[in-house]
């Protein structure tokens, strides 16, 4: 399936806000999301592997089987926003996995709403402050980390936010077109002042364009 | 000016020069103006001509002179040098004034003879007055007319307090108008304070406006109940705060009422309203509020109604009527639910002496809980994970409040009839000397998964309703009792809904789909267990059969009697029959029993078993 995205950041000191503000405009209350990410390298993919958890001070546990997601690069074409392919899968065999290499491992933590066919996500991720161990076998085995173990990616603590509309076949225009008018019409109009969504950009950070 | 000229005689009158040249000639000559005083000019004159100036100037020329050193101190500080700067700059700009009102005045005064004087009126200064409207007269001096002086004194006093009191009149008119606007607002917030403070959700309705009202629907209510969550507040001028109209005028609410034989036994509760006018704002909203909840109920049960004919669901009119049982024992006996509207003829109580008046409200209480119950899962739905785009076509779900319901009635019936059945074979049984004990069959909450409180009742009510009776049967003797189970299932989302399940001792089950056929079937259930139990008291030889109540005893060779007997046990309509080769023995409730039990009768036939 494709995936239509936005990505948008707000400030800590706004999040309460701004979680308050979306759960009285979707009329719900969101939901937690947290989740632990293993990155790993396969057939020129990465696919990442992610599971439920439950991080705490002390012993965090997993509350959730391993999923798997892997997203292709992002098509070009589209400007306003980020168009990709994605596969997920319900549920993996860690054999399939055991012996690929590790190229990332972070936690992430958040709330979910959901309006209509739109995903809104926001959450903070979190790194770990040991070495990456060279194959997944380990990180798939063992329970997640717990709370002490864990780093702010950003220290400010802002959050990021993502909005998603995703579409089983991404091929068909007329389902192309609806998830981007959907999409656009909740978070440029319909948050219009509240956020302010953006497309990122890919090669901001990347050292090996020119002026990334 | 004693300088002399000589020129020719002019022929022209000379044109006097302008103002304008002679008073730049003047300061030209003799410096500014401020120099020149009416003394120092007489002084010239008296110096040119000899004359003495006049006497009285000469005092003023002395005042001036006197005053004069005292004001040339000069100032010291700059402060002082400012203040002194200020200070003349204010005399001069009220010189300017007084002279600039003085030619405004003259110039009017001059208008009306003279229309050039027009040209020095300005018109900012003078605008709205017309020239010529101020006009002179010379009056001779007069002499004090002090009558008239008093009399316009008094005018002028009594124009002076009239304008007084005008003013005091109209600031106790502005104080009186805020009080009233204070006390207008201190009722309007308390009134919205108290129905903020009980929970209702005040909200801006209209978007732009800032008109207040209150939202007392449900967040997941569908269709045109959606709009009809928010009702306006309305100030009237008193500050009281009424709802907009048309909202809580006409409530209406769901009446459950239990029918037996065409008539009405059993009926919920329901509020008895009385005039609408006098209650609270806040009790008008919950009014509202639950006569939308009851609207919506109804209408959610209505369109499940639709869908359920085949179960016996019939709707009249806006009442919707749910049979008891699908059985047709019993065509009359339904419960209606209706949405009446509430007033004071229409209110009904509770009578807690009457069970059908229990019933009527719990199937009140349940439709209600079930309503709930449906919001709840569609904001789980809503809050879920969307599947991704797809060609799918999206159904509404209808809510699943009419099905329990029914569910539960024909369960009800269905145990009862079982219950009564089993307790008469246990009485008849007994006519035959054969004692038994019966459990009779209940419905309970099942508290499957963890779920607790609400949830496991509501899961009780949508899943498989599942109740056991049983039939425990004494053997004579020391022999053991056998047992007839009977299980009654109903669903309300499965077909086939309805069924009865007999079993007896071994096993055998027997399925039925109505309770008439079930008590036949118990019936011959039983039958079967007593010939079992007679077989195991009997003596050898004597088979009993599996499928039937009947004891074969082959024809043996060692028997006199050669011949295969049959010994037959009939349980049905209220009648034991034991059909023996010789005699048929029959126990009934009601008639005369024989002497004998029915253990003894059968003992005896058979003989004994061999210990």
């Amino acid at each position: 399936m494709h995936e239509v995205a936005l990505f948008s950041q707000v400030a800590q000191a706004r999040h309460g806000r701004l979680l308050q503000t979306l759960a009285g405009v979707i009329g719900a209350q969101p939901t937690q999301y947290a989740h632990q990410h293993v990155l790993v390298n396969k057939d020129r993919l990465v696919h990442d592997l992610h599971r439920p958890v439950d991080v705490q001070q002390g012993v965090s546990t997993a509350s959730g089987a391993w999923q798997a997601r892997i997203a292709s690069l992002p098509e070009p074409g589209s400007p306003e926003a980020i168009f990709s392919q994605v596969q997920e899968l319900a549920s993996i065999n860690n054999s399939d996995y055991e012996y690929d290499k590790v190229v990332g491992h972070h936690y992430i933590d958040g709330h979910r709403f959901v309006q209509g066919n739109v995903i809104l996500t926001i959450y903070r991720i979190f790194a770990t402050n040991t070495p990456l161990p060279s194959t997944s076998e380990i990180l798939l085995m063992s329970p997640p980390y717990s709370a002490s173990q864990l780093t702010h990616l950003d220290p400010s603590g802002a959050y990021v936010v993502e909005a998603i509309v995703r579409i089983e076949n991404g091929t068909d225009l007329k389902f192309a077109d609806l998830a981007r008018k959907e999409l656009f019409a909740f978070c440029k109009d319909y948050l219009q002042g509240v956020i302010t969504f953006q497309v990122p950009d890919r090669f901001a950070m990347d050292t090996r364009v020119k002026g990334g | 000016m004693a300088t002399l000229a000589f020129q020719p005689w002019p022929l022209a009158a000379p044109k006097k020069p302008a103002l304008i040249d002679i008073l730049t000639h003047i300061s030209l000559e003799r410096g500014h103006f401020r120099d020149i005083t009416e003394s120092s000019l007489q002084e010239e004159l008296a110096a040119a001509d000899g004359l003495s100036p006049s006497s009285s100037d000469t005092e003023d020329d002395d005042k001036e002179t006197t005053s004069k050193p005292a004001a040339k101190a000069a100032p010291s500080t700059r402060q002082e040098l400012y203040a002194v700067k200020n200070d003349m700059l204010r005399q001069l700009d009220e010189a300017q004034r007084q002279i600039s009102d003085a030619v405004q005045f003259m110039s009017l005064l001059n208008s009306e003879h003279t229309p050039a004087a027009e040209k020095s009126l300005s018109k900012a200064y003078m605008g709205p007055v017309q020239k010529g409207t101020l006009g002179t007269d010379i009056w001779q001096r007069m002499d004090p007319d002090y009558v008239r002086e008093e009399q316009d004194e008094r005018l002028a006093q009594h124009v002076k307090m009239r304008g007084l009191q005008e003013s005091a009149d109209s600031l106790l008119g502005a104080a009186k108008r805020l009080e009233a606007n204070v006390k207008r607002e201190t009722e309007y917030w308390n009134q919205m304070l108290s129905i903020s403070e009980r929970g209702w959700n005040v909200c801006r309705v209209g978007g732009r406006s800032n008109r207040l009202g209150v939202r007392f629907g449900f967040s997941e209510s569908a269709g045109e109940f959606a709009g009809r969550s928010v009702a306006a507040l309305q100030t009237d001028s008193e500050g009281g705060i009424s709802l907009e109209r048309g909202v809580g005028v006409k409530p209406r609410g769901l009446r459950v009422s239990v029918v037996r034989g065409g008539q009405v036994v059993g009926r919920s509760y329901l509020p008895s309203v009385a005039d609408s006018s006098e209650t609270t704002l806040e009790s008008r909203i919950r009014r509202a509020r639950d006569s939308i909840f009851d609207e919506e109920l109804h209408r959610e049960m209505l369109l499940e109604g639709r869908t359920m004919a085949a179960l016996a669901v019939r709707l009249k009119g806006s009442a919707i009527e749910v049979r008891y049982t699908i059985d047709p024992d019993t065509p009359t006996d339904r419960v209606e639910l209706d949405l009446v509207p509430l007033s004071a003829e229409t209110g009904t109580e509770l009578n807690p002496e009457n069970p059908d008046d229990v019933l009527a409200q719990a199937l009140a209480l349940a439709c209600r809980l079930l309503l709930t119950q449906a919001h709840r899962n569609r904001l789980k739905a809503r809050s879920a994970t969307p599947p991704p785009l797809a060609e799918r076509k999206v159904e509404k779900p209808v809510f699943e409040i009419l099905g329990p319901i029914a569910a539960f009635l024909s369960h009800n019936t269905g145990m009862q009839s079982i219950n009564a059945h089993l307790h008469e074979t246990s009485t008849l049984l007994l006519r035959a000397s054969v004692k038994s004990q019966i459990s009779r069959a209940h419905l309970g909450v099942t508290s499957e998964g963890g779920l607790q409180g609400i949830d496991a009742l509501v899961a009780t009510m949508k899943g498989t309703l599942i109740s056991t009776a049983q039939l425990v049967i004494d053997g004579p003797g020391e022999q053991e009792s056998v047992m007839l189970t009977a299980k009654i299932e109903t669903s309300s989302s499965q077909k086939p809904a309805y069924s009865f399940t007999i079993a007896g001792q071994r096993g055998e089950q027997i399925v039925c789909d109505a309770s008439a056929s079930a008590r036949i079937a118990a019936d011959e259930v039983v039958a079967m267990l007593l010939a079992h139990q007679l077989q195991s008291q009997a003596g050898p030889s004597w088979v009993c059969s599996d499928e039937e109540a009947v004891l074969n005893k082959e024809a043996d060779d060692r028997d006199e009697v050669a011949r295969s007997e049959r010994v037959e046990i009939t349980v049905a309509k209220g009648v034991i029959t034991l059909a023996l080769p010789d005699q048929t023995l029959e126990w009934t409730v009601d008639g005369n029993v024989p002497e004998i039990g029915f253990w003894q009768a059968g003992v005896k036939h058979l003989g004994e078993k061999p210990t």
